[in-house]
């Protein structure tokens, strides 16, 4: 079993990033991204002022002056996310390297740019951003739904046992879940801020579950920071052959509480069903740099709600003893609707740490 | 094979990068982190985050905060460079006025002496 796991890990490669940063701040993810879409790495907003001002325990918030934020020059940056996680279930113990991602941006003239992941996963794509407006062209994921930091979640790849991949395991996840088996496509990506609140991207690339296909991927969301606390409201829809997504996604923050969620419903995902998958987080801050989070992940293959489906309640807390350190402790339990299955509680220590 | 394009890919970087700032009017610092140190600066002084007068999906963007800021720092310049006219050695320029010397940490000054 440690095989497994030490296998895996090895072989994923993930965009990370946290949509329930962007609706507590009512901003899309290009605030703190370099990629506009979100995920991997901090543009120097979020390395140098959300990461180091707003997330860590605000008492051990050191200077900055002569910390190296990964700008070798003003133009250029690289940067790096790295993840060790134990875990831990009844007969298994496990620690294993979780991610291991290089990057580099470099801006040119005419607000053109280049970035370049290098992990598991070889990333690289050319952006041309200018008056809320982009393209982006090169190898990476197309835009859809929430972009999570747990790849586990079942909206994204869950434990990588989609019965597509791994014949014989629970279905509970989706198609991103970045194992070698699905390579990020070559796309093309349209965005556009259309005002203040809304945004939207559609992109067309070779296929993601057949590359011989083609893929088109568009997603929107409504953002808006009202008395009441900040709310995001999304759609996205991934078409690709028979193969189809669509999904909602949103969240709510007020004060220190942030909600979000995501519904996708999914045809052909495992053939000739149409599944569901669901996604619900709550996070709450007692004191900057301490989140204790709340999940539930929901996936049914064959969208009847009950056969065959599987669920998880996750609890935790994410600590930021520094702005380059995240330390995360998770509880997980499933629940199993007519699935024969030995499922036993999970426990996750993961260290993440970032440039 | 991937590390060496890696490394070519940083090196051709340094000869082809380039930086620019949008929507600079009033400052001229040219520096990424001067700019930054300096955005910091005021935040603390006004107690406020970069939302209160940015856009932050594209930060460049002109807003009426940012209008009021631009003013404020030409007055506080002016303020700085009477001042040090007034030193016999000016080589030395100093800073006497910033935005705490009025806002302490809040974005209205205190018009009104506080009570003892």
């Amino acid at each position: 079993m440690n095989m497994f796991f030490i296998s895996l890990s090895i072989s994923i490669s993930i965009v990370f990033s946290l949509p329930s940063y962007a609706i507590e701040e009512n901003s899309g993810c290009i605030n703190c991204h370099v990629n506009p879409t979100g995920g991997g790495m901090r543009n120097d907003y979020g390395s140098n002022i959300y990461s180091l001002d707003e997330l860590s325990i605000r008492k051990w918030i050191k200077s900055d002056d002569k910390k190296f934020d990964g700008f070798i020059k003003d133009n250029i940056q690289i940067g790096g996310d790295f993840r060790i996680q134990s875990y831990d279930r009844q007969q298994d113990h496990t620690v294993f390297p979780m991610q291991i991602d290089f990057y580099s941006n470099i801006e040119f003239k005419n607000n053109f740019s280049m970035f370049m992941k290098y992990g598991a996963e070889f990333e690289l794509y050319l952006l041309l951003n200018k008056n809320k407006r982009w393209i982006k062209l090169g190898k990476t994921m197309p835009n859809y739904g929430l972009k999570l930091d747990d790849h586990t979640s079942f909206i994204r790849g869950g434990n990588s046992s989609s019965s597509y991949i791994y014949s014989g395991s629970v279905d509970e996840g989706l198609i991103f879940d970045y194992a070698s088996t699905y390579k990020d496509p070559i796309l093309v990506e349209v965005g556009s801020k259309i005002n203040k609140n809304i945004s939207f991207t559609s992109s067309i690339s070779n296929g993601i579950v057949d590359e011989d296909e083609e893929n088109i991927t568009l997603s929107a969301f409504y953002k808006n920071k009202m008395n009441f606390g900040s709310i995001l409201l999304g759609t996205s829809i991934m078409q690709e052959n028979e193969f189809r997504m669509l999904g909602i996604f949103g969240g709510f923050s007020k004060g220190n509480l942030t909600l979000s969620y995501e519904v996708d419903k999914v045809n052909n995902w495992i053939i000739d069903y149409e599944s569901i998958a669901l996604y619900l987080e709550m996070v709450y801050k007692p004191i900057q740099g301490v989140h204790m989070i709340a999940k539930y992940d929901y996936f049914d293959k064959n969208y009847d709600l009950l056969d065959g489906s599987v669920g998880r309640y996750s609890f935790g807390f994410n600590f930021f003893p520094s702005n380059l350190i995240e330390i995360k402790f998770q509880l997980r339990d499933y629940k199993l609707y007519s699935i024969d299955f030995d499922t036993e509680r999970e426990y996750l220590v993961q260290l993440h740490t970032w440039f | 094979m991937k590390s060496y394009l890696y490394i070519l890919y940083i090196l051709f970087s340094f000869l082809l990068s380039e930086s620019e700032f949008k929507n600079v009017t009033v400052l001229d610092i040219t520096s990424k982190s001067e700019m930054r140190k300096y955005m910091k600066s005021i935040s603390k002084d006004l107690g406020v985050k970069c939302s209160y007068c940015h856009d932050m999906d594209d930060k460049s963007l002109d807003t009426p905060e940012k209008d009021i800021t631009r003013e404020m720092i030409k007055l506080t310049r002016y303020l700085n460079d009477v001042l040090n006219d007034e030193k016999e050695d000016t080589t030395n320029h100093a800073t006497y006025v910033t935005c705490w010397t009025c806002h302490y940490g809040k974005t209205q000054p205190a018009s009104i002496r506080p009570e003892q």
